[in-house]
């Protein structure tokens, strides 16, 4: 029999979840906590897995579970929330969190979730591990990016390659001078060059034009 | 050559007196007007030092009166004609010395006195005139009237020196010039040198008349400086309020926003959530095949008011700007759009430390959510690009897509793009559109020296 807790602020949830497990034999739900002083103060060394909200009244357990890991060595959490923000669950997961699970679980899955991680394995459903997945792609792509130009920014880029001066290029595209020193300046950033010199030289090479 | 300095001297006169009539009709500054009246009456006080121009004038009079009257009106106008330009020179000098700000009692009480003596001498001149007895008049001149302006002049020259600005020094090198020509032109008179004392005494009066035009430009560059400045005061006020009452509009918004998102993210999905638990103990309650199709058939629907109310919870107000900023949240932002499949943005950034306080990073995060999703409700576009450029004291951002482009001249339309505008104008930013039937691009510049 696996002993469990649950802190979260809507005892509604807290007594679906007891509702829902109490024909389960494997499983027990041993203490209930609406916020995290309380939880501080009152879990027991006995329970084994700990559903933790993010979300609560004094505090938010992604900090929380850091601290609750210090005190309880053994414990191992999962998050029971309603964030999807991939830099949550990453965050909580840094923190030592187990699994990661949206609220509206089911059955199946709180149990496979308690399960696993009492064995020692993270558990996180589908939707939050393709969550992470996409963020980590995303990271990627820009870890080896290419600057990508905006219109504007190939237009001014190519006038400036025509030789054209800032009052020229103003006139010419219908906007303030003020416009396009941003502009340039942007182009010289983006393209970690010193000067206009520069931006043609990398237009050239890179064949942005 | 006396004649050619005469004609200097009037055409001068002529000048100063006509310009600052004008500039007094134009900046309506007094001093100007008094400057030009004193110049007026020094020009007839001139105008009876020459030879030709008296003789006309004693003609004139000599049809009222007969010759002798005539010479003997001109002996007394002349000291009359004194008593009014020193009259117009002293009230001239109150005003230019601002003495009418600092002191205006005082002010007002020497104005009195002056036209007190106004009157006296214009009753004394017509009685000693009637009465032809030159002596009294010209003994109430030594006698009443210099003293009086002296004693006058001297009492108020230290606190004039003391109160007023830097013009004054324009007005003291102008005043000692005039008394060290008529000094001159006095000891030539009575030293009786042969030359003619009017003539030190209109050098005097020409070099302290440029003193003096130079003092009252001087004061006019003042008086505008002044102008000017409660002017952009003004404007300043007036933008700040205006910032005040965007930003009580923006935070009544972001609040209600937070209020609801909360609601519906801890309350309802909690509700959701716990209406799903109990629904799964049925399933274990040895249900018929159909019932427990249809229980299954709800949970699913469940799920799906849950997904729901947690990205409407998640737009109204993202979690991640609170806790992990505005980067973050947009990359956040970004990737769940990704995910969606077939529309795909981009998420640039160039120049460090992004990050802003939490208020006008809700509301940059505010443009661009309400330029995206205009841009995924209208533009038909398969890509976009955000990206942030942040250099010095500067952020610009650019928002673009490959749509199918709008008339921007119909921009105003929309209520999203009123909530644009309201956020750029809280942000004292400038945002530009670019659209063609290739993409339109929004391109936003922060002034961050101009975010409060």
């Amino acid at each position: 029999m696996i002993k469990i807790a649950i802190t979260e602020d809507h005892t509604i949830v807290i007594e679906g979840i007891k509702t829902m497990l109490k024909s389960n034999k494997d499983v027990e739900i041993i203490q209930s906590f609406e916020n995290l002083k309380e939880t501080f103060a009152n879990l027991k060394n006995s329970i084994q897995v700990l559903l933790l909200d993010i979300n609560l009244p004094d505090g938010n357990g992604i900090n929380a579970c850091k601290e609750l890991l210090l005190k309880f060595p053994n414990l191992k959490i999962i998050a029971l929330t309603n964030f999807e923000d991939s830099i949550f669950i990453k965050q909580i997961l840094k923190n030592g969190a187990m699994g990661y699970l949206l609220k509206n679980t089911s059955k199946p899955e709180l149990l496979e979730a308690i399960k696993e991680v009492t064995y020692g394995n993270r558990y996180l459903p589908k939707k939050i591990s393709d969550i992470l997945l996409n963020d980590s792609i995303g990271v990627e792509n820009s870890s080896f990016f290419i600057p990508k130009l905006t219109t504007r920014e190939k237009e001014i880029l190519a006038l400036i390659i025509k030789e054209y001066t800032t009052e020229e290029i103003a006139k010419q595209l219908f906007v303030s001078t003020k416009t396009v020193e941003s502009h340039r300046s942007n182009l010289i950033q983006k393209l970690s060059v010193k000067n206009s010199a520069g931006l043609v030289r990398v237009a050239f090479e890179k064949g942005l034009i | 050559m006396y004649d050619f300095i005469w004609n200097i001297v009037i055409s001068y006169l002529m000048l100063f007196a006509s310009l600052s009539i004008c500039l007094y009709f134009y900046t309506g500054e007094k001093s100007f007007k008094y400057y030009g009246l004193y110049n007026f009456t020094i020009i007839i006080y001139f105008l009876t030092k020459n030879d030709y121009i008296f003789s006309l004038y004693l003609s004139g009079l000599e049809n009222i009166f007969n010759t002798k009257d005539a010479l003997n009106f001109t002996k007394y106008f002349n000291w009359y004609l004194q008593v009014i330009f020193y009259n117009f020179y002293f009230i001239f000098s109150i005003y230019f010395l601002d003495l009418e700000k600092h002191i205006p009692v005082l002010s007002i009480q020497i104005k009195r006195v002056l036209i007190f003596l106004y009157i006296f001498f214009s009753i004394l001149f017509y009685v000693t005139f009637t009465l032809n007895n030159f002596e009294l008049y010209f003994s109430f001149f030594h006698f009443l009237y210099l003293p009086s302006v002296l004693i006058l002049f001297v009492y108020l020259f230290p606190i004039a020196l003391k109160i007023s600005g830097k013009h004054k020094y324009l007005f003291l090198s102008g005043l000692s010039i005039y008394v060290l020509f008529a000094l001159i032109s006095f000891y030539m008179t009575v030293l009786d040198v042969k030359t003619n004392s009017i003539f030190y005494f209109s050098i005097g009066i020409i070099i302290e008349n440029f003193c003096f035009a130079l003092g009252l430009a001087y004061k006019t560059k003042l008086a505008n400086d002044e102008l000017q400045q409660a002017k952009s005061l003004i404007a300043l006020e007036k933008q700040q309020k205006e910032i005040t009452k965007l930003e009580a509009l923006i935070d009544g918004e972001e609040n209600e926003r937070k209020r609801i998102a909360q609601e519906l993210h801890d309350g309802l999905n909690g509700d959701l959530s716990a209406i799903k638990y109990r629904l799964s103990t049925l399933e274990d309650s040895g249900l018929s095949a159909i019932h427990n199709e249809n229980l299954i058939l709800i949970i699913n629907m469940v799920d799906e008011s849950c997904d729901q109310v947690r990205s409407i919870s998640h737009n109204l107000m993202p979690a991640s700007i609170l806790e992990y900023g505005l980067v973050e949240s947009i990359r956040e932002y970004c990737l769940k759009i990704n995910s969606s499949g077939n529309f795909k943005i981009d998420f640039q950034t160039f120049g460090g430390n992004l990050s802003f306080i939490k208020k006008t990073e809700t509301v940059i995060y505010r443009i661009i959510q309400e330029l995206v999703t205009n841009i995924l409700k209208h533009a038909k576009a398969t890509e976009a690009i955000i990206q942030f450029n942040h250099r010095d004291e500067e952020l610009f951002i650019t928002v673009e897509d490959n749509g199918i482009g709008f008339d921007t001249s119909k921009i105003y339309e929309g209520i999203g793009h009123k909530n644009i505008q309201t956020r750029i104008d809280f942000l004292n930013a400038q945002i530009n559109v670019d659209s063609t039937t290739k993409g339109t691009s929004y391109t936003i510049l922060i002034d961050l020296n101009k975010l409060k």
